[in-house]
């Protein structure tokens, strides 16, 4: 097949329009304006060599494909660390936040037994107060009942009869 | 291991594709010297390459050769902070005339080398190569319909210098 037979096939009117444009700048219509050109010896040995290069480069993607994995292992490499670190770094500040809310947690703990003991110890001061109150009362009631007290009438006159009178013998 | 060779190609068996390798080479080398290509003979032989190791078949394989063929020439001559592919940024293809001298007389060169590259661009692909527009179209990598609405503006331009040089031999 003639390379020419795989040039798409195009309507009349631009076969008009290009042997009017070969008019309009002086060439022959009739004549193509490339001469057919012979295959020699030295273009068919350049043409076979082209083709076996092409050969070798439709083998070559596969080892092209197998070279891209380490490419794309060395690319991936610094994200795969990235987020390892990150990864890394949140395991830590979750362990973090779990200790400080298990601190939380005892601390609180802490803060209700020493108000629950605060409340004992103040209801066991208030008891022993109350009983030594009633100890108190209960004492001074049985010295009343066991002394006899009298009653100390005050002198009706504040005039010097009870006092005597002496003379300094130094004076 | 001996890589198995296929016999069938994008241009048919072997002997097709020694044929079309004749007739494309010279062509997709002047193409990229067009393009003011260092080495357009390496940069034709790597679109064979790339075309030849293509698992996948190619619709219009002499399209894919110069698509091919311009992008490694804008490639190679562009530096690697400004690949926007233009043709009228890279260079001016009447400034490399070594391709058209073969083929075209120094008249029709002037001629051609007055419209702007892009329509120039358009109008050698659908002339001299040969190529068809939808071809040109994917090559260029614009629709079918942006490739018509150059070639005509060139066709344009062309008989207006015609008109205005007194040409009477196109117009005919």
């Amino acid at each position: 097949m003639p390379w020419r037979e795989t040039v798409c096939d195009e309507s009349k009117a631009d076969q008009d329009l290009r042997m009017e444009l070969q008019e309009l700048l002086g060439l022959d219509p009739a004549a193509p304006v490339r001469p057919a050109v012979e295959a020699t010896a030295a273009t068919v040995e350049l043409a076979d060599e082209l083709r076996r290069e092409a050969l070798r480069r439709r083998h070559t993607p596969v080892l092209k494909t197998r070279r891209v994995w380490p490419m794309l292992l060395a690319a991936g490499l610094p994200v795969a660390l990235a987020l390892g670190g990150m990864a890394t770094w949140g395991t830590l500040q979750k362990r973090k936040a779990d200790a400080l809310a298990a601190d939380i947690r005892a601390k609180e703990a802490e803060v209700q037994r020493l108000a629950k003991v605060s409340a004992e110890a103040a209801a066991q001061a208030q008891q022993a107060t109350q009983a030594l109150v009633r100890v108190k009362s209960g004492t001074k009631g049985g010295q009343k009942a066991r002394e006899l007290v009298l009653p100390m009438e005050g002198s009706a006159s504040r005039t010097p009869l009870d006092t005597q009178t002496v003379s300094n013998p130094n004076r | 291991m001996q890589a198995p060779d296929t016999t069938t190609t994008p241009f048919g068996d072997v002997a097709d594709f020694h044929q079309a390798f004749a007739d494309l080479y010279p062509r997709l080398v002047a193409y990229a010297r067009r393009y003011g290509a260092t080495f357009p003979e390496d940069i034709a032989q790597e679109a064979f390459v790339i075309l030849m190791q293509r698992e996948e078949p190619v619709d219009h394989p002499a399209a894919f050769l110069y698509g091919t063929v311009r992008t490694l020439s804008l490639t190679e001559r562009r530096p690697m902070k400004n690949q926007n592919l233009s043709l009228e940024a890279v260079i001016e293809p009447g400034g490399a005339p070594e391709a058209e001298d073969l083929l075209l007389s120094r008249e029709i060169r002037e001629r051609m080398r007055t419209l702007s590259p892009t329509f120039r661009e358009a109008l050698w692909l659908f002339v001299v190569e040969g190529l068809s527009i939808r071809e040109i179209g994917e090559i260029l990598g614009i629709p079918e319909a942006t490739v018509k609405t150059r070639i005509h503006r060139a066709k344009a331009q062309l008989r207006e210098q015609l008109n205005n040089s007194g040409g009477a031999h196109a117009l005919a």
